[in-house]
């Protein structure tokens, strides 16, 4: 049987140890559940096979010690080993980091961003029109210019005007 | 005749000791029951405690077993135990459904009740996750228009995590230990 994918989250440095218990790694296995992990530590700077198991739900060690120095390692550990949990899962799951912002400063950089959004869509027809309207010139003003042949009639002036630019749209094609 | 489960992740006491030959017996059997014990059991994972937790669900029971102190394997598998407990419980076994139980003891009609939030209604997906919803328990909560000026997160007490996280983990207890007779089977999970 192939071994199990483990997502290993970093805890040395971030987590204090104590009584002699350094916290190494979080360990989760999403295969098996992604509500509980396995925290890795060492003790006396000799690294444990066994795992102390982590309630990522509740936020708490599902180990306990009698003893009183030992136990209070532990609760004092849990909220940053959480802290670590979250931080990881923000960076690997997608999940946001913690939105510290009130429900009214966020409905406000919604409608700040909605409003610049359709500022930048106004400015793009704006240009577009603009672009629209220089082109619709030009043509104007190369009708006026153009001036029918003597002896043409208007309508065969037309039509050599049309000859023209179809013989030129090959080239703008190209280009 | 309800059928409940019990994990016992690779490494754990009742994975060492077989519970189909010794029964279930709580941590602290002679330490005195009440709500408050109770909601600590659940939402502070208290071992010092006369509860002993069973689940009404298989795939919770096997998520414990998965939870050892090191990962269960075919040769070092992890546990579900089943416990049938029959309709007329038998005399001495008590069997404490945590959501009435919490929900009686806290509840009143005119004091706040500590099972009640003042969050968004997105609260409750940051006490069932907070690893991944952390920012529904610390968003400050919105207040009533009257010139508030200093922002606080929502209220929440470990009655209601107490109250969601029995409801997460379908939770039953047993109030001081389950005869060997009513464990009926064990698992492998791994």
């Amino acid at each position: 049987m192939a071994a199990r994918k483990e997502l290993t989250i970093n805890l040395q440095g971030k987590v204090p140890g104590g009584a002699g218990f350094e916290f190494l790694a979080l360990k989760l296995c999403p295969e098996l559940s992604t509500y509980f992990g396995r925290v890795l530590y060492s003790v006396d700077g000799k690294k444990q096979d066994k795992a102390f198991r982590f309630d990522l739900g509740k936020g708490i060690f599902l180990d306990q010690f009698d003893d009183l120095e030992r136990q209070n390692v532990l609760l004092h550990a849990a909220p940053m080993v959480m802290a670590a949990a979250q931080a990881a899962y923000a960076a690997t799951h997608g999940f946001t980091t913690p939105d510290t912002r009130s429900d009214s400063d966020r409905l406000e950089a919604m409608v700040e961003q909605r409003v610049a959004s359709l500022m930048a869509e106004q400015e793009r027809l704006q240009e577009k029109v603009m672009l629209q309207s220089k082109i619709i010139d030009q043509l104007v003003q190369r009708l006026q210019n153009s001036e029918p042949h003597a002896g043409q009639s208007a309508t065969s002036a037309r039509k050599h005007t049309y000859q023209a630019k179809t013989e030129k749209t090959p080239e703008l094609v190209r280009e | 005749m309800p059928i409940f489960y019990r994990g016992a992740g690779v490494g754990t006491y009742w994975h060492k000791n077989d519970a189909r030959a010794t029964g279930f017996v709580a941590h602290s059997p002679l330490v005195p029951a009440s709500a408050d014990r109770l909601v600590n059991h659940i939402a502070r994972g208290t071992t010092f405690s006369p509860y002993v937790s069973l689940t009404a669900s298989y795939a919770v029971g096997s998520s414990y077993a998965s939870s050892g102190t090191t990962l269960p394997t075919r040769r070092h598998p992890g546990y579900v135990y089943e416990i049938q407990i029959d309709e007329a419980i038998p005399a001495g076994l008590t069997l404490i459904e945590p959501i009435r139980d919490i929900a009686n003891a806290f509840w009143s009609p005119t004091c706040r009740t500590r099972f009640h939030h003042d969050g968004t209604p997105k609260f409750l997906l940051g006490v069932l996750d907070p690893a991944g919803h952390a920012s529904h328990l610390t968003a400050p909560c919105v207040l009533p228009p009257a010139g508030n000026t200093i922002t606080k997160a929502p209220v929440l007490f470990p009655e209601l995590q107490a109250l969601v996280w029995a409801l997460r983990d379908s939770e039953v207890l047993v109030l001081g230990g389950i005869p060997r007779a009513n464990v009926i089977t064990r698992y492998d999970v791994y």
